[in-house]
């Protein structure tokens, strides 16, 4: 297994940047889970401002906190684990943030009543030229049920709000939907699930409302449109994570995989992996890399990718503490390992 | 942003130089970007547990520093800074910062208590990054102070007295001292 694809990269033509919000804004605790959308040519990405500092003793796990070995460091006073996102200007030679605000849910907020609070793991894209973020929210139900968000943004110079916001229902229910990738030439799609493919549409015009506690929620339906394949025997169950961009005449993304454990004092741990996934314009699946690791550290999350004058730009959270940039030469994809038995390979 | 990035690249090529990573999160904590500093001194601590106890015991105290920056985590600052005595107990700079938040909490004993235990050890060299410790002085400034608060005002006495006496001490330290050690001389 690769357990450092930074490493390949940076030997090997690419680069790696940190991405930054001012630490005044912060007050130092997480920036991760960065998206990217590339507009009229200028790279924006939004990044996620988690209000707390994840500590994970990863190895001997010799430094337990009094919460275990994985724990979210929130302020003691406040047990939610609550979010925020930035829109970021990325300059194009440095991929640096260049400039960044806050977005402005206030329009549409209502009193959260779980303790996951905000809109997490947000993607940044234009469908039908207008930009939205798209995420999961999980505090408008006493239980915690999560549904994805969409999102319009007006962003201007000086602002970013956010104008709308519609939740898509699933026909049958479930608990949690999250990490839906949304299909970047193909408005209004998500890959809801990889393995077998399952891609899901939206329909921003069949609104309904839903009362709840401490509010109304807009409603937006959503329908499978394509489901095939069959399940491949993987070792854990593959979830999204970046978009599905275009790549060739190929669909491109990186999912991610969780293996939960208990570690040796019983609670709970985690370990985090990605995959390169392609799929032909038909949704047959001909390319599937092997499971890898960005930086080496366990949990690593990706919700990033763009292919840019033959790099893709690949943008990943470390440990839900740090963001980073990675520009790939996109023919490193020879370095990486393979699944066999799928007609596109890219073994050399 | 060029320090970080040379860290962070140095990092890259090799995750398991513990070192590296401890610059990696000094560079991180230099910018305010606690959460990321913690990251890599959690890392570089795990990773030289066997080997380098000061630089271990340093960069567990770094773990501690920047939720104490940060601030609004007083349990967490509390058992980390129990976790680098337990790792190495034979340092002052722990020592005098649980005296601090006792102090804080006007647990004026279990202050004092972690005051005396430090000034054990006082003397060691210094650690190889900045985790907040001032110097011995503020060990015996501690003790000055809490011993006024459980009846052993002569010991505070010749505390401040004895402070009194020290140079470069910075000011905001110095002006408490003298008030206190000048307070014994009307």
């Amino acid at each position: 297994m690769i357990r450092n694809l930074a490493k390949i990269v940076i030997n090997n033509g690419g680069s790696i940047s940190p991405l930054i919000i001012p630490a005044e804004l912060t007050s130092g605790t997480g920036l991760c889970n960065v998206s990217l959308f590339e507009d009229k040519g200028e790279i924006i990405a939004s990044i996620r401002h988690v209000h707390y500092s994840l500590y994970h003793s990863e190895f001997g796990q010799k430094f337990y906190n009094k919460w275990g070995a994985l724990s979210y460091l929130n302020p003691e006073d406040d047990m939610t684990l609550t979010t925020g996102n930035y829109l970021c200007r990325i300059n194009p030679n440095t991929l640096e943030v260049d400039t960044f605000q806050k977005i402005d849910t206030s329009k549409n907020d209502i009193k959260p009543i779980w303790e996951f609070v905000g809109l997490e793991d947000v993607r940044i894209f234009k469908w039908d030229d207008q930009l939205y973020v798209c995420g999961v929210r999980r505090d408008v139900k006493d239980d915690g049920e999560g549904r994805m968000e969409l999102c319009k943004v007006d962003w201007t110079k000086d602002k970013a709000i956010e104008l709308t916001r519609d939740r898509i229902e699933v026909p049958n229910h479930t608990y949690l939907e999250k990490n839906w990738m949304p299909i970047f030439d193909m408005p209004y799609h998500f890959v809801k699930w990889a393995n077998p493919i399952q891609v899901v549409k939206c329909n921003p015009e069949d609104k309904s409302t839903q009362e709840v506690k401490e509010g109304t929620l807009s409603i937006i339906s959503s329908e499978t449109v394509i489901k095939k394949g069959k399940k491949l025997d993987l070792p854990r169950g593959i979830r999204g994570s970046s978009p599905v961009i275009l790549f060739g005449d190929y669909r491109i993304c990186i999912t991610h995989e969780v293996n939960f454990f208990h570690h040796p004092g019983y609670k709970k741990d985690a370990f985090y992996y990605h995959r390169f996934m392609m799929w032909d314009k038909d949704w047959n699946l001909v390319s599937l890399s092997k499971a890898f690791s960005f930086m080496d550290a366990r949990i690593e999350f990706c919700c990033g990718l763009l292919v840019k004058d033959n790099n893709f730009l690949i943008s990943f959270g470390y440990q839900d503490n740090a963001a980073y940039l990675m520009k790939m030469p996109t023919s490193l994809l020879t370095e990486m390992e393979w699944e066999d038995d799928y007609p596109y390979n890219f073994k050399p | 942003m060029d320090r970080l990035k040379k860290y962070l690249n140095l990092y890259i090529n090799d995750p398991y130089d513990a070192y590296v990573n401890a610059e990696l999160g000094e560079e991180y904590e230099k910018i305010g970007q606690g959460a990321a500093a913690l990251s890599y001194f959690l890392r570089a601590a795990e990773l030289l547990h066997e080997q380098d106890k000061e630089m271990t015991y340093c960069c567990v105290l770094k773990t501690w520093k920047q939720l104490n920056i940060t601030k609004r985590r007083p349990e967490y600052e509390k058992e980390q800074l129990q976790t680098a005595v337990a790792y190495l107990p034979n340092r002052p700079e722990a020592y005098y910062h649980l005296s601090l938040i006792y102090s804080a909490k006007e647990e004026w004993k279990t202050s004092y208590m972690y005051a005396c235990l430090g000034l054990h050890f006082k003397d060691t060299p210094v650690l190889p990054y900045d985790v907040g410790y001032p110097g011995d002085y503020m060990l015996t400034f501690q003790k000055a102070f809490t011993s006024w608060y459980i009846g052993q005002r002569e010991e505070s006495k010749e505390l401040w007295l004895e402070l009194n006496k020290l140079k470069n001490i910075p000011k905001k330290y110095k002006d408490i001292i003298e008030t206190n050690a000048n307070s014994y001389k009307k």
